[in-house]
This record gives structure tokens, sequence and C-alpha cells, in this order.
């Protein structure tokens, strides 16, 4: 137990990272289905108003902050010394204090529930002046402001690891432009998160003024500001929703390069449009905030709209990278083919709410639910799945279940599409967001009773990954250092890896040296 | 080097230029000056990248350098375990839990949080001296 | 479903964009979903594999650049679309007919008709949520606030919503072009009874109109 803290190698606060990730995947997995038996009837009394409130709000901030972003920092700890051939990363124990950090900002969350007056329900957004309010959002709004906070600290101290690691601790012959894609896409990520988290932790720390010290920062009975909330949460906001999608644009990289046996196609177009989508994201935020008719819409529109480009140049060279390779369909490639298909639709739908007259009727509603869970879902969490079945070998010395993974994946993906594609139509009817309850009119009963069914669908999916999990691990078939013919340095030692990563590194003469090693008989072609 | 200072330089500009181009279309200023801070803090870090560690020889630039070469290089400092970075975790809790609640736990948080900071300094100094990581011929790293 | 029939002048005009992007969006669906099923389909490993590597190709500039300029091109069109829609609906023309001003507080509407001395209120536990009486095809600008926290405004019929800030007054307008009632709901989330702060709008042709505002807003509607 000690062990776990104290100890500051990369390895073990990766696999912390990951695990506590799956634990508030599961707690805020619950929660989502209290929402959709909420909701599988326009007449429920399931949850009551209050109750609901804080579910949602739980639900979003832990899936936001305590699973999705996080995951992929686990993941990047572990991944990225041994990609770029180093021992560890640059600063072990800044490293185990963000851990540290992460954990107690989910429990320090999710302690509102013993609050008086329950836990937050203000939403993810907790927009102000409602959680300015004292009243009625009491110590548990207060807790979750203090757990973000920690989080956001937490995160920037991991970027800062990120960024110096990545600069400085590669080994010889390992050249930026020889790293792997998934590490490119961490660096991309951590810029973003060091120029979008301050915002956060500013417009928090003015939110903990106001409810305690007095501060008026937006509430115009005293001469503040509404939209000033708005402008500083989305400032982060926005980015954030990239910090949670580029890491995984690098595992879908990865893993279609080397189920199509091939190297990927268009390095440096998926280094330039990691950053170009780095950048814009910066530029972007007010496209939440088209109806306070405080904002120019124009200016965000066509910033939202040139986004869709290098996201456009990733999706164009995965399908380069699968073109007239040989595509192996195991369960890391199936979740991975599930993220182009689903991410497609979110993007596609974002193009059109990036446009303010679409916005004007979409914005919160069901539609917008639809959209950025179709990105965040369909999208990130899909890829989660990917990574899991990907590394789950190197990381713990056996594979995991091809069948069941497969069986997994395609009830996800069912589940998936039955719960989120009947939203944009419910968003379409004018069912708007948040709300406990619904008339029976038009087709919102039907609508939502099949996304509550994809739901219980959803559940039974990952039901079956924790199966495959228990089953595999009784079986316990020894995984090799390089189990899936894979192209980076991770592969190039033992599952799992000795304590200082390698006994002896691969020769690094490009972005695949272990592909190199293994196929010394396969051209290079231009 | 090179391409850090690349990365941040062009981030930052980037930042400058968009908070411009936002300035004269909407005249806001939360906007605005969020951009700018943008602009600040990278061309900050570029900045330091440039002038104070423009001759940092970093192993990994060099697209031919092999292990062998670098064999015996001190590649910084490689701790195995330490107590003070969870200490100062629940020192941050402590702080934060007693700027809205308690006044005591405040200050408290934040001597706990000063205790643990001079531990991990100590512990910085102690270390740098005699437990480098090195590169191996192999390249693979052992503990002095 | 409100994008089909919408109920107003700039409605219909929303209708447009919504078609020709969702078009869009289908067409490229189409392309991407179609590579993807075919190199699936064609370029699967297969059980009788001969063992030798894919061909190893890892760029085309060609390919790249087209990767970039059409995307490009394609969303340079549709910001052509939204500006020039956006203009025609966020324009605030002069000379409205009606003025109604709008308060949104926790948790009901308020419609107050300046000069007519009428204020109609809401209650979530009404059976009947408040009535904003508006007028067949003539343009009404509503003046919409807060007084409490954010609230928004949203009539799905004419597929159009803005948001009520407290300490800042919106004003837009809309021309209403079909008769009937329809529902609006508060679509930014605003605590406990959120869910409950719904309203009604009731179009009738200009003569009732009149006829309900200058009786003070007893007339039957």
């Amino acid at each position: 137990m000690t062990y776990w803290l104290t100890s500051t190698n990369h390895k073990s606060i990766g696999i912390l990272y990951i695990m506590t990730t799956f634990f508030f995947f599961i707690v805020a997995g619950i929660l989502s289905l209290f929402i959709r038996l909420q909701l599988a009837h326009p007449d429920s009394t399931v949850l009551n108003p209050h109750a609901y409130n804080e579910v949602f709000t739980l639900h979003g901030t832990a899936m936001i902050f305590l699973v999705i972003a996080p995951f992929a920092f686990g993941l990047g700890n572990y991944l990225v010394p041994l990609q770029i051939g180093a021992p560890d990363m640059i600063f072990p124990r800044l490293n185990l204090l963000g851990v540290m950090l992460f954990i107690i900002s989910g429990f320090t969350i999710f302690a509102g529930v013993f609050a008086q007056g329950g836990a937050a329900a203000a939403g993810w957004t907790g927009y102000a002046p409602m959680s300015e309010y004292q009243i009625g959002t009491g110590a548990g709004q207060d807790l979750w402001i203090i757990g973000l906070l920690i989080n956001a600290a937490a995160t920037i101290m991991v970027a800062i690891n990120f960024v110096a690691t990545i600069l400085l601790y590669r080994a010889p012959g390992m050249t930026m432009w020889r790293m792997p894609i998934f590490t490119w896409e961490i660096l991309a990520t951590a810029l973003l998160i060091l120029m979008a988290f301050p915002s956060l932790s500013a417009v928090l720390f003015e939110l903990l003024l106001a409810r305690h010290y007095g501060a008026h920062f937006f509430d115009p009975q005293y001469g503040g500001n509404a939209i000033l909330y708005q402008h500083l949460f989305w400032f982060f906001g926005h980015p954030e929703v990239y910090v949670m999608i580029l890491p995984y644009f690098g595992v879908v990289t990865e893993i279609v390069s080397v189920f199509s046996g091939k190297p990927v196609f268009g390095y440096v177009g998926l280094v330039l449009s990691a950053f170009a989508i780095a950048g814009l994201s910066m530029g972007v935020w007010a496209h939440h905030m088209f109806t306070t008719g405080a904002v120019a819409n124009g200016f965000f529109s066509g910033m939202s709209f040139l986004i869709a480009v290098p996201t456009g140049v990733k999706f164009w060279n995965w399908i380069g990278t699968m073109w007239r390779g040989k595509i192996r369909l195991t369960t890391p490639m199936l979740f991975t083919i599930g993220f182009l298909l689903n991410f497609l639709v979110g993007g596609v739908t974002g193009v059109m709410i990036a446009s303010p007259p679409i916005d004007y009727h979409a914005e919160d509603s069901y539609f917008i639910v639809s959209h950025f869970h179709y990105t965040l879902g369909g999208g990130s969490l899909f890829a989660v799945f990917a990574a899991v079945y990907f590394w789950f070998p190197k990381l713990f010395g056996f594979k995991l279940d091809e069948l069941l993974g497969k069986v997994s994946f395609w009830f996800m993906f069912a589940g998936f599409n039955l719960t989120f594609l009947p939203m944009y139509f419910m968003g379409i009817e004018g069912m708007p967001r948040r709300v406990y309850t619904y008339p029976a009119v038009a087709d919102l009963p039907w609508l939502n009773l099949l996304a509550s069914v994809g739901a219980a669908i959803m559940a039974f999916a990952v039901i079956v990954f924790f199966v495959n999990v228990v089953v595999s691990k009784l079986a316990h078939e020894k995984a090799a250092d390089d189990p899936w013919d894979a192209f980076t340095l991770e592969w190039g030692t033992t599952s799992p890896p000795p304590e200082f990563n390698f006994h002896a590194l691969p020769p690094i003469r490009s972005e695949r040296p272990v592909w190199d090693l293994h196929h010394p008989e396969a051209v290079k072609v231009e | 080097m090179k391409v850090f200072i690349a990365l941040f330089l062009s981030s930052g500009a980037f930042g400058l230029a968009i908070a411009v181009i936002y300035w004269f279309a909407s005249r806001e200023y939360a906007g605005t000056l969020l951009l700018g801070f943008m602009f600040f803090g990278l061309s900050f870090a570029a900045g330091y990248a440039m002038l104070a560690e423009r001759n940092a020889e970093i192993q990994g630039d060099d697209p031919e350098r092999q292990h062998k070469e670098a064999a015996g290089e001190d590649v910084g400092i490689v701790t195995k375990e330490s107590a003070w970075p969870t200490a100062l975790a629940f020192s941050i809790l402590m702080f934060f839990i007693g700027l809205v609640w308690s006044d005591f736990l405040l200050f408290a948080g934040l001597a706990a949080m000063l205790l643990c900071l001079w531990r991990l300094g100590a512990e910085s100094a102690r270390i740098g001296h005699g437990h480098e990581k090195l590169l191996t011929e192999e390249g693979s790293h052992k503990a002095e | 479903m409100p994008i089909l029939h919408p109920a107003s002048v700039e409605g219909a005009d929303l209708r447009g964009v919504w078609y020709i992007f969702f078009g869009t969006g289908l067409f490229i669906a189409v392309i991407v979903y179609g590579l993807i099923f075919f190199s699936l389909a064609v370029w699967r490993k297969r059980r009788r594999d001969d063992g030798k590597p894919a061909p190893q190709f890892h760029s085309n500039p060609g390919l790249e650049i087209t990767g970039v300029v059409v995307p490009l091109i394609i969303v340079i069109g549709l910001f052509y679309v939204t500006y020039i829609r956006e203009g025609v609906v966020d324009f605030l023309r002069p000379n409205p007919y009606a003025v109604v001003d709008v308060k949104g507080y926790r948790w009901a509407w308020q419609f107050q008709y300046p000069g007519h001395n009428i204020t109609v209120n809401g209650n979530p536990n009404m059976q009947t949520p408040p009535m904003l009486v508006l007028p067949l095809g003539k343009m009404t600008q509503i003046n919409l606030y807060s007084s409490d926290v954010v609230h928004a405004f949203w009539v799905p019929e004419f597929l159009f919503k803005r948001d009520a800030t407290p300490g800042y007054t919106q004003h837009f307008d809309v021309t209403p072009n079909r008769v009937g009632s329809f529902e609006g709901v508060c679509a930014e989330f605003c605590g406990l009874d959120h869910a409950l702060m719904r309203f009604t709008v009731k179009v009738v042709p200009v003569a009732q109109y009149d006829r309900w505002l200058a009786s003070g807003g007893t007339a039957a509607i």
C-alpha cells in the first residue's frame, strides 16, 4: 500500500491514474443510468428534481474531469517515457504529486453527496450568478469548486511534466520527427492545458470569493457581469474538449497504422494538424454563447468552421493509412473503426452548430447533448477502450480475450448509437437540456425510451468488458514483448517493462524503431 | 530545442494575431486580455528557451547518435520513491478546505505545504549527488 | 417536426440553413464512410496471406494538399451561407407592430405589453403555462431579460432562442406566419424547476390581437 503512495515511477503512477479513472467511470456510468431511467417515461418519479440536478452535474463533472481527460494523462504517463526511450518522466515527484491531487480532487467533488443540501447541482458548467448564490447550493457546491481547483492544479502539473520530458528526455537518435504520433498529440495536449487551465482556476477562484468573501464579479445587482463568467469559463471550456480528444487522435493513429501494417500516412500533416487544432481551439470559445447576444458571433463562427479543416486532414490521413494495407480486425481495431464512424457524426454536427442560425435552435437542446456525446463518448470513450485492449498486454503482462472483446465492442457500438442518435431528433423537436421531465408530446416519449434501452445495452457492454478482465486474468496467457507486431519503442521491451524501462534500446532510425528491428526486409516507399 | 522554440513562438504569434483580430471584431475586453495573456505566457517560455538554454545539447536531437556514444552520460535525477509529494497533496487539500471553512486549517495547511516543500528541496539536494541515472552502452538506464 | 413547418418568417429562413448543412454533412459522411468500408472490404488481411508486408508508402503530397484544400473550400462556402443568413436574422428591424417585454425568473415567465398596461404572469404550478399573444404576419419586437439567473427563451417552432441574462437586455424581432398555439420552454439550466418553466405562444389574426390589446388583455383569445 505504501508503495502506491510513495512510488514516483511513471508506470505505477500511470496505472494509478487509469485505475482511478475506471472507478469514476463506473460511478459516472451508474449516474447516467439513473438519468436514463428517469427520462425513459415522461412523468417519472425515480429522481426528485433536486436529486436529478445533482446527478447530471456529477455525471458531467466526473466524466470530463475524472475519466476521459485523466485516462489520457495516465496513458500518456505510462507510454510517453517508453515511446521516447526515457527511464521515467523528467519530474518524478511532481508526477506523484499530480496523481495524488487528482485522486483527492475526485473524492472532494463527490464528498458533496454527504453535505447538507447535497452535492453540487449547477451543472458541470456551474454558470453564475446561479452558482454564486449560497442558498440552495451549499457545501456541495463549495466542495465542487475546491475539487476542481485541485484537479486543475494537478492537470497543469502533468502538462508541465509532459512538455519538459518530451523536450529533454528523448533517447539518442529519437529526434522530434521520429516520435510516435501519440507522443506528439500528448505534447499538443500539454500545450493546450498550459494555455487554457489558468482561466478555469481564475474563474473558480472568483466564484469562491463571491460565495465566501463578498465579491460580486458576476452579480449585476452589484455591478458584476453574468456574461463575464461565461467568457472566462468557456475560454477554458472549449480547449478542454480538445484536451479530451487530441490524445485519443494519437491512440487512433497508433492503432490504425499497426493494424493496417503500414506506416502512418501523412506523418507531418498529422503533427501540424494537432497544433493547428490546439491553436485554433483557443479562439472559438464563445460559440457556446451564440444565443447571449453579447458576443461577436461572426468571428467565433468563422474560427469554429476553420477547426474542421485540420480535423478533416486527420481523417484523410487515417484513411490513407488503411489504404492498400493488410487490415487486421482485432478488438482494438474494431473500437478504433467505431471511433471513426462515431466521431464523424459528432464532427459533422459540430460544423452544423458552428453556424449561429442553426445554433439558435439547437443550443441547450438534446441536439447539443447528442453532439458532444458522439465526440466524447462515441469518440474518446471508444478510443479509451481501444487503448485498453491494445496496451493491456504491455501494462499487465497478459492479453485480454479477443472473443469477449469483440462482443463488448458490438454491444457498445449498438447501445451507443441507439442511445444518442434519437437525441438529435429530440433536440430538433424542442426538448431542452438538463430537464428531469418532459411533456408527452410529439415523438419525445418513444425517442427517450429508445435512448434508455440503448443505455442499458451499453451497461451490458461494460459488464462484458469487466468479465473479460477477470476471465483473462484467470487464464493468464503471458504476453510477449510485441504481441501485435507493432512499431513503437514500448513494444521493444518486456511486458511489463523493467523498472527503468529498457534492458537494451533498439536502434532508433525512424518513427518505427521496433518495426525496423523486426522487419528489416520491408522496403520503405515514398 | 529548435522545435520547442518554434512551437511556442508560433503558438504565441498566433495568439497575438487572433487577439488583435478579435479586438477589432468585438471590442470585448475579457477575451482580448485572455488571448493576450496566452501570447505573453508562450513568448515568455520561448524567450527563456532562446536566451537561457540556447546551447543546451539534447541527446535526442541528433539523428545519428547511437547509445554507445552516449553511454555513461548523466540523464538526470530519477527517484524511486518519496513520501513528500503525497504529504504535499494532502496539505494542499487542507489549505483549500481552510479557505472556505476554517482559518485554522487555512494556516495549518499553508504551514504543512511549506514544510513539505522544504523537505522536497532537501531531498533533491541529497539525491542530486550520487543517484544519477546513467545511460549504458546498450541504451538502458542504470542507477549509480 | 419544427424544422419541417416553422411558424415564423425568420424560421423559414433558418430552415434553409439547416437543409444546406444537413445535405453537406450527409455528403461528407457518405464519402468518408464509403472510403472506410471500401478499405475494410478490399484490404482486410486474408487467412491465406502471403506473409509479405503491405506497400509501405507514407505520404503523397498531392493527396495531402487536396485533403486540406477541399475541406477549406467547403467550410468557406458554409461560412458564406451562415454569414448572409445570420445578418438577416440578427438584424433588429425598426418600427415593430408590437412590442413585448419578456422577463425570465425562477421559475416562470412574465410578459408585459408596454404602453398597454398588460402583464401576464406565469407560475410553475399553474396548469396552464403563461400565454404570449402575438399578431399574425406582423413584426413583434421582444425585449428579453432576467431578474435573477440566466434563462433562455426558446420557441422550437420559430427555430429560435435567446438567453435571458440578468443585467443585460436582448432585443430581437419575430414575425409569425401561422395561426396557432406553439410551445415555449426555458433552455438554460436555472435550478430546481427549470423543466417546468414553460410558456405558450398564441398567434392570432391581427384584428383579434388589436381587440385583445384594447381590452387590456381580457378579451377571449
